[in-house]
């Protein structure tokens, strides 16, 4: 009861198109009563189905649940002809094409050849009343229910070794909840193309306002395709204003944020709903104060979308969590008012993060979605935030400013002219990254043009600054190589 | 003279985002010096140890490697009785994309790797050579008597 109604008051507060997928948990609740009084009426109630089932199990070996395929016939010739009359019952899921059929399965006066019989010393469970399963075959007999090989009658028992009793309520339990899952699985699919869609013509619209308002000429620079191709055709109509810093400053505090991933060495990967919440939360609050330095019509318009796409992700997170979290009691509560036993495969998919692809489960109950706010993340951080170039990503390694005049050696690696005379100077040969021999070959022609015209686009103030404190630090050092430096205490009155 | 930005950059990621099993922080007086804990690394003799290592970065750091020493007593053939490490991205390897995080990080592997080949302890290199497994009964032992918390 407790968790129907939290679980009911969180749809509630999600959108309606994600609220209609959710797992309906009072429907199935219902379900479960139906299964219990179907059992009641053919004499199983849990504590006698628990018996049988125990029995079974301890038969058929660890698992009183099999699924029906081809291994079929190995597992039902096991039993020990002096055991004949005690009666045994397997649950068992037959998967269907579409849906899961589940039945039991009662064992009964089984065949001599116990060619492949497992061991049965440990037959020494008190047998069932003789009166119990009477009462079982003769409710059976009332529900003419069908038995075995769909084609004998009750008449027929003695020279049956097994009797099928389907169970209709228990089907439509696993149907409806199979079916939301993979229908809450294919609308997962829907929305992740959805939200890629905007989050495409969202990266066009905030790219043409955090575009550069210097334009060096000719923009030739193909490897940074996705950046210039973005510039290339639509140049400035604004008159030389753009929101590039605060664009740049939006996103480099939303990656700070870490909203929906950790980064950081210890708490890496995903978080839960409620730290999301909150980091979320904590970002709007930084944002707001940036929203005064957008001053382009439209970009206010974006970083609203932008907002409004995070807290869908919180969203679909948020039932994706419930969700889970519904299928897992649900199923549980079936085991407890039944005593039929869900396979503990089946539920443990469902506490795990990734479940573990196995062949012969995937078809009973459907995997939850590959963790759907996962994909939607990582199409933000791949499709949006690169549309403005990030600093890190333009830094030399060694002096970690901007790598500005930026100077390519032989080996392809990039590093800022300044640390490389002073590699020069110290007659190091090798590439800091790869040692290669590449340093003291590097002259006038290693300088990157493409890059330096596109450092002075995109980052125009770091890279003024930058040369300035290059142009600081090489006077600085001209000095002390001949004496004069500035700490000998000489001074000009 | 003002402490560079690499340097400034790299303190504040090393307190933010510690490398596991890897603590440094700098003095107050000299953001230059940093005191360093290793923790033992799993599987091996110096396992449950935390050790204590001073670090300096030199004026012409990041062009030469920063100055490592272990403080606590650790017995291992890399490493001698005044703590310095025998480890070549300390001395000619060095190279200025390194950073302390990475030399922290190599030297902490070096305690799951030790190369009695290339002796800077030259007994204990001895030791480990002809009887590996008593060498590292006396790791564990030194580990245990001046390493543990």
């Amino acid at each position: 009861m407790h968790f129907s109604k939290t679980y009911t008051q969180l749809l509630l507060s999600l959108p309606p198109e994600l609220r209609d997928n959710a797992v309906e948990y009072r429907q199935l609740k219902k379900l479960i009563n139906q299964v219990v009084t179907e059992l009641n009426s053919l004499g199983l109630n849990p504590s006698v189905l628990q018996k049988l089932l125990e029995h079974g199990e301890t038969i058929v070996g660890s698992a009183s649940f099999r699924e029906l395929g081809e291994s079929l016939q190995c597992v039902t010739s096991e039993e020990d002809s002096s055991e004949s009359h005690q009666p045994t019952v397997v649950y068992e899921i037959a998967s269907k094409s579409t849906y899961l059929e589940p039945r039991l399965r009662l064992l009964l006066n089984h065949p001599h050849d116990a060619a492949t019989g497992l061991s049965t010393e440990q037959h020494t469970h008190s047998p069932i009343p003789d009166k119990d399963l009477e009462s079982i075959l003769h409710a059976l007999q009332l529900h003419s229910v069908i038995l075995d090989d769909e084609t004998h009658t009750l008449n027929d028992i003695s020279k049956q070794t097994d009797l099928i009793i389907p169970l209709p309520s228990d089907t439509a339990f696993f149907q409806l909840l199979t079916s939301t899952l993979s229908s809450l699985s294919e609308h997962f699919d829907g929305l992740y193309d959805n939200f890629n869609s905007t989050v495409t013509a969202l990266a066009g619209a905030i790219s043409s306002r955090a575009r550069p308002t210097s334009s060096s000429a000719p923009r030739s620079f193909s490897v940074y395709s996705l950046a210039a191709s973005n510039v290339s055709h639509v140049r400035p109509s604004s008159g030389g204003k753009s929101d590039l810093y605060t664009w740049r400053e939006v996103f480099q505090l939303y990656v700070e944020a870490e909203v929906f991933e950790g980064i950081g060495e210890v708490n890496r990967g995903e978080r839960s709903v409620e730290e999301a919440e909150k980091r979320l939360q904590a970002f709007e609050r930084r944002i707001k104060e940036k929203k005064g330095s957008l001053r382009l019509s439209g970009s206010t318009e974006a970083l609203d979308l932008f907002m409004t796409l995070n807290l869908f992700i919180l969203d679909v997170k948020k039932l994706q969590s419930a969700n889970a979290e519904a299928t897992r009691k649900i199923l549980k509560k079936h085991t407890k008012r039944t005593a039929l036993p869900i396979p503990s495969h089946l539920i443990s998919q469902w506490n795990g993060p990734i479940p573990a692809p196995s062949s012969t489960d995937l078809a009973l109950i459907p995997q939850p979605p590959t963790s759907l706010p996962r994909l939607l993340v990582q199409a933000i951080g791949e499709t949006l935030l690169p549309v403005v170039p990030h600093i890190d990503d333009y830094s030399c390694l060694i002096c970690t400013s901007i790598a500005f005049k930026p100077i390519r050696l032989g080996c392809g690696h990039l590093f800022c002219v300044r640390c490389l005379v002073k590699l020069q100077k110290r007659a190091k040969p090798n590439c800091p990254m790869c040692r290669a021999h590449t340093v003291l070959k590097a002259d006038r022609n290693n300088v990157d043009y493409a890059l330096l015209n596109f450092m002075s686009d995109w980052f125009p103030l770091e890279s003024r600054e930058k040369l300035r404190a290059n142009e600081r630090e090489a006077a600085q050092e001209e000095l002390d190589e001949l004496g004069l430096s500035g700490s000998s205490g000489c001074s000009i009155m | 003279m003002a402490l560079p930005k690499r340097i400034i950059k790299e303190t504040e990621r090393l307190v933010a985002d510690p490398a596991p099993g890897i603590t440094a922080a700098p003095h107050e007086d000299n953001l230059r010096y940093f005191d360093v804990t290793i923790q033992g690394p799993d599987g091996s003799p110096f396992q449950q140890g935390v050790f204590h290592l001073e670090l300096f970065l030199p004026e012409e750091y990041p062009m030469s490697p920063p100055k490592v020493r272990f403080l606590t007593k650790i017995y291992h053939p890399n490493i001698d009785k005044l703590g310095r490490i025998c480890l070549d991205i300390l001395k000619d390897k060095w190279s200025p994309a390194l950073q302390i995080r990475t030399v922290l990080l190599s030297i902490q592997a070096l305690l799951s790797a030790p190369n009695p080949d290339d002796p800077l302890a030259t007994d204990v290199a001895k030791h480990y050579k002809e009887n590996e497994r008593d060498a590292q009964r006396v790791s564990r032992e030194w580990t245990e008597k001046y390493a543990s918390q």
